[in-house]
C-alpha cells in the first residue's frame, strides 16, 4: 500500500467533456476518497423523477403499475433541482402536492384511427398503431421536462422515449407527479448511467540480454500478445504506443516470462491516481453531477463534524 | 415535518436508509473501558461511503494507533467506527480528519469549477 501524507494536496485534471459525459483524472487522493465520490454520484445526487401517477383513462394493453414504473424511469431535466424541496420536508398536504416540491406532467393520447378495411393486415396494424412517447408528456413547469426535448432540432423520433403503443380507439390519459429524490431511495433518481474510476497503468520494460534474432521474434510475439494493442515494434525495441489502453491483463508479462527472451515487462498502477468516467442520463450536465457530488460529500462531513461533542471529557 | 406512510407490510421503507428518525442522535460516542484513548463512534444513517473514507483518513494520522469501521448489518443503516490514539483525545483526531477531508473537497470543488467554467 502506498503511504499518503495526512495533508497532501489533491488535484483534478479534466480530460474530456462531452454533452453527456465527462472524463477526469483525480490524483493525490486515497482510494477511499475516489470511491466515496463515485458512490455519491450514483446514490446521493438529487434529481427529479416521476413518482406518482394518477390514471384517468388507460385502455392500452399495458397495466397502470407497469406504465407508472416506465414513467418513473424517464429522465427529467433537473438542473434546477436545488430550487425544489423534498416532499417530506415540504409544508403542503400529502394529497395535494405543491409547486415547491413537485411538478405535474399531463398526458392525453387517444388513437382515433378507424382502420382502413382495404389494407392488408401488416400495413394496417402499422398505420393504426399510435406511439405514445415522452414527447406527449406536457410539463406544467418548464424547468422540469422529459430530457429529449433539450435538442429540439432533432426531428428523429428515436430520441423520444417510447412509453406505450396504442391500437385503434385505445386511450391513455393520466397526471404524473415528478418529485425530488436521490438514487439511494430508488435508482430512477440516479443522475448517472455510468460512474466508474480506473487506475492509471505504468508500464516498465527492461532489457536484460543483448539483441539477437531470437529475441526479435520473441519481441514481436510479446507485442502481438497484448489484446489492447498497447505496444508496437520500433526497429529492434518494443515501444509503448498507447499506455492508456492497458487494462492490467498482464498477458505481455506472462508472454515475456514464458519466452524467456531476456526482457522483463512490469505493469504497475500509478499510486493515488484515478481516471473517472461519468455518463449522465441527461437529467443533469456531467459537470453538475461531479460538482454536486463534491458538495454533498462536504455537507455530509460537515454534518458529522458539527454533531461531534465539543469538548470530550470521556477520556480519563 | 416528516411524514411517514402507513406501514402495511414488513418490507423496510426505502427512506429508512437515509432519514434520521426524530429524536435519534446522529452520532453516539462511547469510550472504551479497557483500552486507553479509544472510543467507539456510532454514526447513524451512513454507509461505507463515509465509514471507509473516515477510517482511511484517520490511518494517515501518525497519532492514530487504530482505526477501523464496520457496517454491522445490511438492514441496520449505521457505521461503527473505532479509533484509538497514542496520547490525545480520539474525538479530536476524528475532527482533524474531517477537517482535512472538508479541505480536500473544498479544494477539488474550486479546481473543478475553475477548470470547467467554460463548459458549465
Amino acid at each position: 500500500m502506498n503511504e499518503r501524507k495526512f495533508d497532501s494536496t489533491p488535484e483534478i485534471q479534466i480530460l474530456e467533456i462531452e454533452r453527456d459525459s465527462i472524463k477526469f483524472k483525480l490524483s493525490n487522493v486515497d482510494t477511499s476518497f475516489a470511491n466515496a465520490l463515485r458512490r455519491i454520484m450514483i446514490a446521493e445526487v438529487p434529481t427529479m423523477a416521476i413518482d406518482l401517477v394518477e390514471f384517468e383513462v388507460n385502455t392500452s394493453i399495458l397495466n397502470d403499475e407497469f406504465l407508472a414504473h416506465r414513467l418513473g424511469l424517464i429522465p427529467l431535466t433537473s438542473s434546477s433541482v436545488d430550487e425544489f424541496r423534498y416532499t417530506r420536508d415540504c409544508d403542503c398536504e400529502l394529497d395535494d402536492p405543491c409547486g415547491k416540491c413537485s411538478v405535474i406532467l399531463n398526458l392525453d393520447v387517444w388513437n382515433k384511427s378507424s382502420g382502413d378495411q382495404s389494407m392488408d393486415r401488416n400495413a394496417k396494424t402499422d398505420a393504426e398503431t399510435q406511439l405514445v412517447t415522452s414527447d406527449h408528456l406536457k410539463s406544467a413547469d418548464p424547468r422540469v421536462t422529459p430530457v429529449h426535448s433539450m435538442d429540439d432540432d432533432q426531428d428523429d423520433t428515436s430520441h423520444k422515449i417510447l412509453i406505450a403503443k396504442l391500437g385503434p380507439d385505445q386511450r391513455l390519459k393520466f397526471k404524473a407527479i415528478a418529485k425530488k429524490g436521490f438514487g439511494q431511495e430508488h435508482a430512477k433518481w440516479s443522475p448517472v448511467c455510468v460512474a466508474t474510476y480506473r487506475f492509471v497503468p505504468k508500464i516498465k520494460i527492461s532489457y536484460q540480454s543483448p539483441n539477437s534474432e531470437k529475441t526479435q521474434s520473441a519481441y514481436s510475439k510479446i507485442v502481438d500478445s497484448c489484446p489492447a494493442r498497447v505496444f508496437k515494434m520500433n526497429q529492434d525495441r518494443i515501444e509503448i504506443e498507447n499506455e492508456d489502453r492497458c487494462f492490467f491483463c498482464e498477458e505481455c508479462t506472462k508472454k515475456a516470462n514464458e519466452l524467456d527472451a531476456g526482457i522483463n515487462i512490469a505493469i504497475e498502477s500509478e499510486p493515488n491516481t484515478f481516471v473517472f468516467s461519468v455518463e449522465s442520463t441527461g437529467a443533469l450536465k456531467p459537470t453538475e453531477i461531479v460538482l454536486s457530488a463534491l458538495r454533498i460529500l462536504k455537507e455530509k462531513l460537515r454534518a458529522i463534524h458539527g454533531r461531534l461533542p465539543e469538548d470530550n471529557d470521556l477520556i480519563r | 415535518m416528516i411524514r411517514l406512510p402507513e406501514h402495511t407490510v414488513n418490507l423496510p421503507e426505502p427512506f429508512e436508509s437515509f432519514l434520521l428518525p426524530e429524536g435519534t442522535k446522529k452520532i453516539t460516542i462511547e469510550p472504551d473501558e479497557r483500552t486507553p484513548n479509544s472510543v467507539t463512534c456510532i454514526i447513524e444513517k451512513e454507509t461505507h461511503t463515509i465509514g471507509n473514507l473516515l477510517r482511511m483518513k484517520l490511518l494517515e494520522d501518525p497519532n492514530v494507533l487504530f482505526a477501523g469501521y464496520k457496517v454491522p448489518h445490511p438492514l441496520e443503516h449505521k457505521v461503527v467506527l473505532r479509533v484509538q490514539t497514542q496520547n490525545s483525545d480520539p474525538t479530536t483526531a476524528i475532527k482533524q480528519s474531517l477537517d482535512s477531508l472538508i479541505k480536500d473537497c473544498d479544494l477539488l470543488e474550486k479546481q473543478f469549477k475553475e477548470k470547467t467554467k467554460h463548459d458549465l
